[in-house]
């Protein structure tokens, strides 16, 4: 691999001084990824790069986020949602660098950290929870003012990431199974009785026309993706022990079961029961599913659903798809351009998602 | 013949006095006694973490994977010299377990590592299978003890994981007394000399990783090169094999044996055939001290003293660490005993809140001060 590194230093931080903020660094030009991220003492932010590795924004949130999702009816822009449990989202110019709108729950929920506009643009959905009855929620805003327009039971507890299906009204849930409660946020309540599943809800009027449970009740379906057939890639998280061998991640197409993508029984070792975010690029049919814990992005044949080849990338867990290919960035503040380069970003800590912001 | 716990006592207290770098733990409570010398800042962060990994590759990994290799070596040498006796006695079995339990006790001082050699081709695992909710280790152990043909270290290290490491071992040698009167002794001695030489092996392969004569991963661990894109980098990855162990002991290791009620369940602890899950713990939690202050070298402490001038949060983290200690040793026999007594699980229970506490230190204050990152998506993702 051919990698050249950057670190942003004298140059970066002179311009945050300048600025006396952290907000603004200059304008952007075609497609910029972002993510949220950390600093070193715990202040949160939601920011931007280019495909150059230049670092566009950094804009302060009051909470750490999780899932960022693009705009569709405006350029540069993009939706951060609070990480779980999450009391706030924003709209962001990550053009301008900053904060065009903020929505919450209803008072008795909160998001799970992901998002997704629906196809035509008209609408934005979230996963939350009921507090109070700790039931999974999709909970769907008009994408003007983000005034809730409906909600639908999710079909199980922990609703975590949610994606259309190519057809445009078919919502596909990834309920992970795992209560957890404000109150003791890092629990997970029913690790005996948990029962996650893969729903597919019909969002014209929220009916559930599909369950799909995984081969093991704690394998926690978290993170999805779906290629341009329609066929859907979940990456799981299982809730017991190390040692014990589970495929963590599948694809569903239709009827039946949720099917294993093939590997060895030493890479799903290597996994440590954890996967991040996955990402497919139909142009390479390459599905790419992030692996922190073994500090590897790992990469299939999505013809085969079979194990490709890896890359070490530390602490490695935002995925998106540019132009330029698969990006990557990881909680060392490193972002990976796949073959072509890297770059690291001084005293910033990528979270777990990534996404292509259209500008 | 099962050891009899009032025999195994006295052996692990003496075991537990020399497990962690030379002794002068004491089942006392241990007084905090912070150093608070003030010093000057005088030099960079990237020293002070090089002095660090310097003095702990010296004082802790390398003198602990050599002991680990040679307690290996003295467990495989006895179990040959134990299967050459026409009729070994009950005397020559315990020596054989008394050996067993340094090189098992030995790898507890260890097992906190994840980096290097040892995180690779699955050694850790192969050492130790454990937690092994789907008896692996018995189905492979059972597929060696079967296997009609003749079983050596490289037939180990080519079969069922579960079978190849210190726990197929604790049952051959703890689990009943079959290695005296089985039927299938010679088998069973057979396959005992064959995974002892396949621990020897990884051992080995872990030591020679390490070593400056062989693969020198340590010149990396100290320079902060290789894999590693900086000493601060091979620091985090350290803290961050620290905080997973801890994490460990809370939940594997004690929660889940604790259970709702007595009489908890014992299966589940780590190493309940040798009555050692608690003494295991208690090396452990001794050794966090170790790594903390680099054995008696340029530890965190010193960095958080003399370096940024962080009494407080030195204090608090020797405080906390004193905690542990003095609560995990307030623990008095077997895990077996400690799960089965009300008083005892009501301590397990406080030693819990203290690993917890020590926890939110070490996540927050800690790593703070030190400006360092812990596995921010690796431990807490979502």
């Amino acid at each position: 691999m051919n990698r050249r590194s950057f670190i942003l230093g004298a140059t970066a931080l002179g311009v945050l001084s300048a600025f006396g903020t952290r907000h603004w660094f200059k304008a952007a030009q075609g497609q910029l990824l972002a993510g949220a991220c950390s600093d070193s003492q715990n202040n949160h932010y939601v920011g931007a790069f280019d495909q150059s590795g230049k670092l566009i924004c950094q804009v302060p949130i009051a909470a750490r986020g999780h899932g960022v999702i693009d705009h569709p009816n405006k350029p540069g822009h993009g939706l951060v949602i609070g990480r779980s449990p999450g009391y706030v989202a924003y709209e962001v110019d990550f053009i301008q660098g900053s904060i065009r709108a903020q929505l919450s729950p209803a008072q008795d929920h909160h998001f799970y950290g992901h998002g997704q506009f629906s196809p035509d643009g008209q609408y934005f959905i979230t996963t939350e929870q009921n507090v109070t009855t700790g039931q999974g929620l999709i909970v769907i805003r008009e994408s003007q003012h983000y005034q809730v327009v409906a909600q639908y039971d999710s079909g199980g507890i922990g609703p975590h990431e949610a994606l259309f299906l190519p057809d445009g009204h078919t919502l596909v849930i990834a309920n992970g199974g795992i209560l957890t409660h404000p109150d003791k946020p890092k629990a997970k309540l029913n690790l005996d009785t948990m029962a996650p599943n893969l729903s597919y809800m019909d969002i014209r009027s929220g009916e559930i026309i599909n369950s799909t449970t995984p081969s093991h009740h704690q394998l926690s379906i978290r993170h999805l993706a779906i290629d341009s057939s329609g066929k859907v890639y979940g990456g799981m998280q299982y809730q017991g022990a190390n040692t014990e061998l589970l495929p963590l991640a599948f694809s569903h197409q239709g009827a039946g079961p949720l099917q294993p993508l093939n590997a060895t029984a030493a890479l799903w070792r290597q996994m440590q029961q954890y996967t991040a975010s996955l990402c497919v690029d139909n142009a390479s049919k390459t599905l790419a599913i992030s692996c922190p814990r073994s500090d590897m992005i790992t990469f299939w044949d999505i013809t085969t659903d079979s194990f490709i080849s890896q890359v070490q990338l530390r602490d490695g867990a935002g995925l998106a798809r540019a132009s330029s290919g698969i990006v990557a960035t990881s909680g060392k503040g490193k972002a990976w351009f796949g073959d072509k380069s890297e770059q690291v970003f001084s005293n910033i800590r990528w979270d777990n998602h990534l996404a292509l912001i259209s500008s | 013949m099962k050891i009899q716990n009032k025999i195994l006592a006295p052996i692990l207290t003496g075991l537990l006095l020399t497990g962690c770098g030379g002794g002068g733990s004491t089942d006392s409570p241990i007084t905090p006694t912070p150093d608070t010398t003030p010093a000057p800042q005088t030099s960079t962060m990237d020293e002070q973490f090089g002095k660090y990994l310097n003095d702990l590759a010296d004082s802790h990994i390398l003198p602990g994977y050599a002991l680990l290799l040679q307690n290996a070596q003295a467990l495989n040498d006895k179990a040959a010299t134990f299967c050459g006796l026409n009729e070994p006695s009950d005397v020559d079995l315990h020596l054989l377990q008394l050996s067993w339990l340094e090189l098992s006790l030995q790898w507890q001082t260890m097992q906190w590592i994840k980096v290097g050699a040892i995180g690779q081709n699955n050694r850790a695992l192969r050492l130790e299978f454990w937690p092994d909710s789907q008896n692996a280790v018995d189905k492979g152990l059972a597929a060696l003890l079967g296997s009609v043909e003749n079983v050596d270290a490289e037939y180990v290290a080519s079969h069922n994981v579960g079978g190849q490491g210190i726990p197929a071992l604790e049952i051959l040698l703890f689990d009943n007394a079959l290695l005296l009167t089985g039927d299938d002794r010679v088998k069973r001695c057979e396959v005992l000399q064959a995974i002892s030489t396949n621990v020897v092996n990884i051992a080995a392969e872990v030591n020679q990783a390490w070593s400056p004569q062989g693969g020198n991963f340590v010149a990396e661990f100290k320079q902060g090169s290789g894999r590693f894109s900086s000493r601060q980098d091979a620091v985090e990855e350290l803290v961050t094999n620290w905080l997973e162990q801890l994490e460990r002991i809370k939940d594997e290791k004690i929660l889940v044996p604790l259970g709702d009620s007595a009489p908890g369940q014992l299966l589940r602890s780590e190493f309940y055939l040798s009555h050692s899950s608690l003494a295991a713990i208690k090396i452990n939690l001794q050794l966090f001290m170790d790594i903390y202050q680099a054995g008696s070298g340029h530890g965190f402490d010193d960095i958080l003293q003399l370096h940024l001038e962080q009494d407080n949060i030195a204090a608090s983290m020797n405080e906390r660490l004193l905690s542990l200690q003095n609560h995990v040793l307030a623990i008095q026999g077997t895990m077996e005993d400690a799960l089965q007594d009300e008083s005892a699980r009501a301590q397990l229970k406080e030693l819990i809140a203290a690993i917890q506490d020590f926890r939110t230190v070490l996540t927050a204050d800690f790593v703070q001060a030190l400006d360092i990152n812990i596995g921010f998506n690796s431990n807490d993702g979502d």
